[in-house]
């Protein structure tokens, strides 16, 4: 019979971390000695008496909301990296945000402007109206999901929508429109004839838009449906895809 | 690789792994989180097996590089407590919390190699990947693995009998 196996053998034998000639072995000596027997059973305790104390310590795992996080994360890098590549481009898009920034101290889009970067997070949500010259913002997700609510546009004026690897809905609107934003949701109302664009981000849980009050369309999982019907790309060389005026 | 997929299956043993070996539920968060973002960034590639190794061992060197930080700056190691919720009422809440803070104070008795060796065989790793993370033998590992287990109890005891 081998000689008393060292506790680490039998923590290991226990694991079933040993070869199979060394089990063949240990088990030998097992069957011929209480001392290692009882030694065995009280590694065997006290692993699951661990195992069971530990537990307590079991946190909440969203693992749906940490992957959102992730891609998130993800995203905002991918910005980053953009933005040093388009200066010139974050240029051209302050300019045209600047006339209705300085009318509108304390809205989103000053805070925008003052940023220094082509991409605002709104923090938090306003519910002050604001009249715009054709104003560029950028609405932040909330858990991934966005609300887009277009309300008395002017009969000539044309939404049109593209998808991005963005972090967060970009909006640019007619000259006019009056705007309310807060995190995840954006109300735009009135505005004069010309396009109104909307990037979203496909990696967006959701993003509904809401035309006086009746759901056009929603993005879902990376894929965009129109009036309930899932729409590839559209004509524009671009990439954007425009809303037809009246339901399908 | 299938990013969803290596979520799903590593993400929360991971988060468990880091909640375990920080008492600030911020750094356990990001720490997990930071390890997969690393993982993209680097674009390591492998076996699912060989990534979640991985993923834990990235994740252990963040939480002792954050701990560190965290320590210089003095900051109290309650600010941030991981009390993991419970439909419990406020006795046993209170109960609940007070086993909470126990167990992560005995933890914290340990020292990291033990601390690791302990909470990553929780989560299942083989004696052959313990060794490679903490840098040991792997015929040492039962051994080390033992009296891991041995001081974690004799500190839980040690707490509860004064």
């Amino acid at each position: 019979m081998m000689d008393h196996p060292g506790e680490g053998q039998l923590q290991a034998y226990l694991d079933g971390e040993t070869t199979p000639e060394a089990t063949e072995a240990l088990e030998g000596h097992l069957r011929g000695c209480p001392d290692c027997r009882a030694r065995l059973e009280e590694l065997e305790a006290l692993a699951q008496e661990v195992s069971r104390r530990l537990a307590v310590l079991e946190p909440e795992t969203d693992v749906e909301a940490a992957l959102w996080r992730l891609r998130q994360a993800r995203a905002r890098k991918r910005v980053g990296l953009h933005r040093s590549r388009t200066a010139a481009a974050a240029v051209v898009i302050l300019l045209l945000g600047a006339g209705a920034a300085m009318a509108l101290p304390g809205s989103p889009v000053r805070g925008w402007l003052a940023g220094e970067e082509e991409v605002v997070t709104v923090e938090a949500p306003t519910s002050e109206a604001v009249d715009t010259e054709g104003a560029a913002l950028t609405v932040a997700l909330q858990d991934g999901r966005a609300q887009v609510e277009l309300n008395q546009l002017h009969p000539e004026a044309a939404v049109a929508f593209r998808l991005t690897s963005g972090p967060a809905v970009q909006v640019q609107t007619p000259r006019g429109a009056a705007l309310e934003t807060g995190t995840g949701w954006v109300r735009i109302q009135g505005g004069e004839a010309g396009r109104l664009r909307l990037e979203l981000p496909r990696e967006a849980r959701t993003v509904e838009i809401r035309v006086d009050g009746a759901p056009r369309a929603v993005l879902q999982e990376g894929t965009l449906e129109i009036d309930g019907i899932p729409v590839e790309s559209g004509d524009d060389p671009d990439g954007w895809i425009e809303l037809p005026r009246e339901a399908e | 690789m299938n990013l969803e997929q290596l979520f799903q299956d590593v993400y929360p043993g991971l988060h468990r792994y880091c909640v375990r070996m920080t008492s600030d539920s911020d750094v356990a968060e990001d720490a997990a989180q930071e390890a997969f973002v690393r993982l993209l960034d680097r674009r390591v590639e492998g076996d699912p097996a060989g990534l979640r190794a991985w993923l834990f061992k990235v994740a252990t060197h963040l939480i002792r590089d954050r701990v560190r930080i965290r320590e210089n700056r003095s900051r109290l190691l309650e600010e941030n407590p991981v009390l993991p919720s419970s439909p419990d009422g406020p006795g046993e809440a209170l109960e609940r919390g007070e086993r909470v803070a126990r167990v992560r104070e005995a933890l914290e008795s340990l020292d990291e190699r033990d601390r690791t060796l302990l909470l990553l065989r929780e989560e299942g790793f083989s004696y052959r990947e313990l060794a490679d993370a903490v840098e040991v033998k792997a015929t040492s590992v039962g051994t080390l693995l033992a009296r891991a287990r041995q001081r974690l109890a004799n500190a839980l005891d040690g707490e509860e009998t004064t």
